[in-house]
């Protein structure tokens, strides 16, 4: 893989994420990222090789394509309004990527997780269900759900960046 | 850092279900003073009970997909495509201003207030023109009720339009001028029912009665044509550059400097530059130059904009910008100091809004600040 595509599939899934939350549309999120990754990819040299510098980079001129967009939006509704609009503070901006980058941490690691584990916690955090259903849905016993989610949660744990920690609290409790 | 990781989250567990010991809550609130970072950890922490939510987004993406996706359309050079690079291009190169001056703690606010000084503000432009006759005669159409001129009642028009009757007794030689000041905009219809709406600071010529095999007027400036069809008498739109040739069309015409653009919406025309010929299909644009006819796909949304009430920046210089602006507002622009003449922007904005709020719609997507005083506009960039 080059350069590129590393960098794309590395910052994809939460670069998305964090323009969802701004403008709650997953589709136009991916376009809107897409096309930050285009504009940058074209504009290379401006920026540092620096990793975290990226990351910074890609995240403020996502975070400002989705801006612009509702900006837009709102100009074709003919209500464009200065005050009506007020943008996210740059503290919130820096927690919202580091949520982000959490999620998609989080969906990695589940992702490398054994396939048993995995199915486990996908149905009991991505898809919601409580233990007595993924027991009906799998055909396993209650335990087996309790300690195969106990299992995943302990790769989350490990392999997670401790920075991210308190996000998993919240999965935690539902073990 | 495995253990000590393991030990945070479960201080922060404790935290949050309330069952902290006297003990935990003075190493939670030591590892709380820690650090900046761990206190935003904490907020974070906060906004964390959507967590199952989030996860369920990610697992809608695929970024396999998307990178394959973004190649192919890459490779095609998409027109829409380029939209979104142009704007994403500004916005990046406008952050990267930003983010080098400050990184993170650019005050938007700041900014904002920062970008706009305005004494007073710039009404848009307003229907209305100047109809000069061919006896030299002048008459202001600018208020509601309809007015009657010419001994024969030839022409009818208040201040949103004007209609010209087919008058036998004038002579085709004998041109009018419709004549629309900056910040104006007019409707025409002439005398074969030919509608033309005319731009801002534009000069349309045009007999009260067409000749007997063709229908010609002559352009400076912008206007966009219904042309009424009538096979037996084609219908000519004269410019610095060459002519336009049509049966029965809607096209828009822009011909304020020496390059001429046509955007053909509707029908058929034809280019002609004296030898040469382009024949237009809907949706192409002819751009006629001194010597020079050439011929392209074009984006009606851009071209015509004007048109459908809307400025519509896409990929356009501030200088291409402040012309339109100035036309609309009448405006003289200056720049001041050492403005980036050929970067590029995008975006809209509807046409009927004051000059404030397109300034402000500028200085967002722009590093550019901007200044009215009176009838002056400068801009400058942000400091």
């Amino acid at each position: 893989m080059q350069k590129e595509e590393v960098l794309f599939k590395t910052h994809y899934n939460g670069l998305c994420h964090f323009a969802w939350k701004i403008v709650g549309d997953l589709a136009v999120a991916e376009d809107l990222v897409q096309d930050s990754f285009v504009a940058y990819f074209k504009n290379t040299e401006q920026v540092s090789d620096n990793e975290i510098a990226v990351k910074n980079y890609l995240y403020s001129s996502v975070r400002f394509a989705c801006y612009n967009h509702i900006r837009h939006e709102k100009v074709q509704q003919r209500y464009w309004n200065v005050v009506g609009f007020t943008e996210e503070d740059n503290i919130a901006l820096e927690l919202n990527m580091i949520h982000s980058e959490a999620i998609q941490e989080i969906y990695r690691i589940i992702e490398q997780m054994p396939t048993s584990c995995q199915q486990v916690f996908r149905l009991g955090y991505l898809d919601g269900l409580s233990n007595l259903e993924i027991t009906r849905e799998l055909k396993i016993s209650i335990n087996t759900v309790k300690t195969q989610k106990q299992r995943g949660m302990k790769m989350l744990l490990k392999r997670l960046n401790p920075e991210f920690l308190p996000l998993i609290i919240f999965l935690l409790k539902n073990i | 850092m495995e253990e000590n990781s393991g030990h945070i989250s479960q201080l922060l567990q404790k935290f949050l279900f309330g069952q902290l010991t006297e003990v935990e809550k003075v190493k939670f609130e030591e590892w709380l003073q820690a650090s900046d970072q761990n206190r935003r950890l904490l907020e974070s922490f906060r906004k964390a009970k959507n967590i199952e939510q989030d996860l369920a987004i990610v697992k809608q993406l695929d970024a396999n997909k998307a990178w394959e996706k973004l190649n192919t359309k890459n490779n095609k050079t998409n027109h829409k495509w380029f939209i979104g690079i142009a704007a994403s291009l500004l916005l990046l190169a406008s952050f990267f201003y930003l983010w080098q001056s400050s990184y993170w703690k650019t005050d938007d606010d700041a900014v904002r207030n920062l970008a706009l000084n305005l004494g007073q503000d710039v009404e848009p432009a307003q229907s209305g023109a100047i109809l000069q006759l061919s006896n030299g005669e002048k008459v202001v159409f600018n208020d509601k009720t309809s007015k009657t001129y010419d001994k024969n009642k030839t022409f009818v028009g208040n201040a949103s339009e004007l209609i010209v009757k087919n008058d036998r007794s004038e002579h085709v030689s004998h041109l009018n001028a419709l004549i629309v000041p900056r910040a104006s905009y007019y409707k025409i219809i002439l005398s074969d029912g030919t509608k033309v709406w005319v731009n801002a600071q534009s000069k349309l010529k045009f007999p009260a009665q067409f000749s007997e095999n063709e229908r010609r007027v002559s352009l400076e400036g912008e206007a966009y044509f219904e042309v009424a069809h009538d096979a037996k008498k084609p219908f000519f739109v004269d410019s610095k550059a060459g002519e336009i040739k049509v049966l029965g069309t809607h096209f828009n015409v822009f011909a304020y400097h020496d390059d001429i653009r046509t955007t053909l919406v509707e029908g058929k025309v034809e280019v002609r530059q004296k030898d040469k010929k382009l024949e237009l299909s809907p949706g192409e644009f002819a751009s006629l130059s001194k010597d020079n006819v050439i011929k392209g796909n074009a984006d009606i949304q851009q071209d015509l904009a004007w048109h459908n009430n809307e400025f519509y920046f896409k990929k356009e210089t501030i200088v291409n910008i402040a012309h339109q602006l100035s036309r609309w507002y009448d405006l003289e622009v200056k720049f001041r100091g050492n403005v980036q003449l050929s970067k590029e922007y995008s975006g809209s904005i509807q046409r009927d809004v004051k000059l404030s709020q397109v300034l402000e719609m500028l200085s967002y997507v722009s590093d550019l600040r901007f200044e009215v005083h009176g009838k002056e506009l400068i801009i400058e960039n942000k400091s």
